[in-house]
């Protein structure tokens, strides 16, 4: 008994030890991982020529991916043509865990002769890739870059996503030439709103060949708003009113819920005849939260 | 008696480490509150200026480390100090850590030579609080020295982080 006994606190005593001697691991392993992060920003203020090879030595060791990352990040800030190079092979290592991630620290170092690298790898690349490579232009501001691949691609998706990016860029004159050579889109229109170039879209507006057309871009002017002296609720109220296509009236009463003017909504349902009519225009009232409604209510009372 | 030997060696390490701090301290010279300067023996224009209060440094201030002149009061000129004993005085506000410590570790980080390095290289190995080791590891990526990034090369390549 005596002997089992010790055993079981022998036993106890080991396991015990072993869970101290796995926390002390992983404690170690926790720190060293956290110094070498802080070791590598550290670097990112270092000489370059200090830095360069420490970083270029991380990228090629037994690291974490964090780590890794983080050397890529030194990378892109050394002004020196072997740190884009080095950039440049990590983002050119097809399907590699780093490679997307490359290809936007080429985009954050902003080096000319690396983005225009990054061509070729769209070209090539998978949708991941490519995503990236349009990251990585958006980061450096390189508008051409992205109005290139909006024109040359061939696929919809990609159309799409490079047509949103120029957008974000506030790349009107590029966005226009695109409806020029590829035609007007509903990406398209999207872009004029989200980029806010209101003379593209009040030319849609008051084109009617197209009522699906006009009526996005009725909803784009209501989120762009005008700012040049175009007072867009007179807009959409003349849209609503002028408009025989339901689609476009629609488009304009969510265009006057978007901007909130409940007073030309309760002044277009004290004009309407219609009691259909009436009651869309006082559901759109409502859902502005308006208490304008509440006047409504009180003619109703009124009239019984 | 082995035990005894054992606490003897710790006092003697003990009065060793007062008598070095008090060394330190007269050196400076700080008797009363207020701001000291003293120039780096062995460099052009290398200055170190520390605000006092209650005998302790609140605050640091390095010009070299500045673009433009800060507009602090004048301070009392220690005169030119030895690197060595500039950054012994300096590293007894490394820890525990008080608002003093990142002006401190940069206040070494700028002295010249390798004892500077000695003593982020140690604090980056043994002192208890992450800020601190952190903030000795990036003053040791700003120095051009081989030694400091000998030990960041190190750092980086230590294996027991995966």
């Amino acid at each position: 008994m005596k002997s089992r006994t010790r055993i079981f606190f022998v036993l106890l005593a080991l396991m015990t030890a072993a869970n101290g001697w796995t926390q002390d691991d992983a404690g170690a392993s926790d720190d060293s991982e956290a110094l070498k992060l802080a070791a590598l920003e550290a670097l990112i203020a270092a000489p370059p020529e200090r830095a360069l090879p420490l970083a270029t030595k991380v990228l090629a060791g037994n690291h974490s991916k964090e780590v890794k990352a983080r050397a890529l990040f030194v990378l892109s800030q050394i002004d020196d043509p072997a740190a884009q190079q080095q950039l440049i092979r990590t983002a050119e290592q097809n399907g590699g865990e780093l490679q997307a991630e490359a290809i936007r620290m080429v985009g954050i170092g902003g080096n000319e002769a690396a983005l225009a690298r990054l061509a070729g790898l769209y070209r090539s690349g998978d949708e991941a890739t490519r995503r990236a490579v349009l990251e990585a232009y958006m980061i450096a501001g390189d508008v051409d870059g992205v109005f290139e691949i909006a024109r040359n691609t061939e696929s919809e998706a990609d159309f799409e996503h490079a047509v949103n990016m120029l957008a974000a860029m506030g790349a009107h004159d590029e966005l226009r030439q695109l409806r020029a050579t590829a035609g007007l889109s509903s990406s398209l229109i999207n872009a004029y709103g989200i980029s806010g170039d209101v003379d593209s879209l009040l030319e849609l507006v008051r084109d009617g060949s197209n009522p699906e057309q006009q009526a996005q871009a009725i909803q784009a002017l209501a989120i762009a708003g005008t700012g040049k002296g175009e007072d867009v609720t007179s807009i959409l109220r003349d849209a609503y009113r002028n408009s025989d296509t339901q689609v476009v009236r629609d488009a304009a009463l969510q265009g006057l819920i978007i901007v909130g003017d409940d007073e030309t909504m309760l002044q277009l349902y004290r004009t309407s005849d219609s009691a259909a009519e009436k009651r869309q225009l006082m559901q759109a009232l409502a859902a502005t939260g308006s208490d304008r409604i509440l006047e409504i209510i009180d003619e109703a009372l009124a009239e019984q | 008696m082995r035990i005894f030997l054992h606490l003897a060696f710790a006092v003697a390490l003990f009065a060793a480490g007062v008598a070095s701090e008090s060394r330190s301290s007269d050196l400076l010279q700080v008797t009363s509150d207020g701001w000291y300067s003293w120039h780096i023996a062995g460099t052009e224009d290398l200055e170190i200026h520390a605000l006092i209060e209650s005998g302790r440094p609140s605050e640091f201030y390095i010009p070299h480390l500045h673009c433009s002149r800060r507009n602090v009061p004048t301070p009392t000129d220690l005169g030119t100090i030895d690197a060595a004993d500039s950054i012994a005085w300096l590293r007894r506000f490394i820890r525990p850590r008080t608002p003093a410590t990142t002006g401190a570790i940069a206040a070494i980080a700028v002295h010249p030579g390798a004892d500077a390095v000695r003593v982020l290289q140690d604090v980056v190995r043994s002192d208890a609080n992450w800020d601190t080791r952190k903030e000795a590891v990036f003053w040791l990526g700003q120095s051009d020295n081989d030694a400091a990034f000998a030990f960041l090369d190190a750092l980086l390549m230590d294996d027991r982080a995966r």
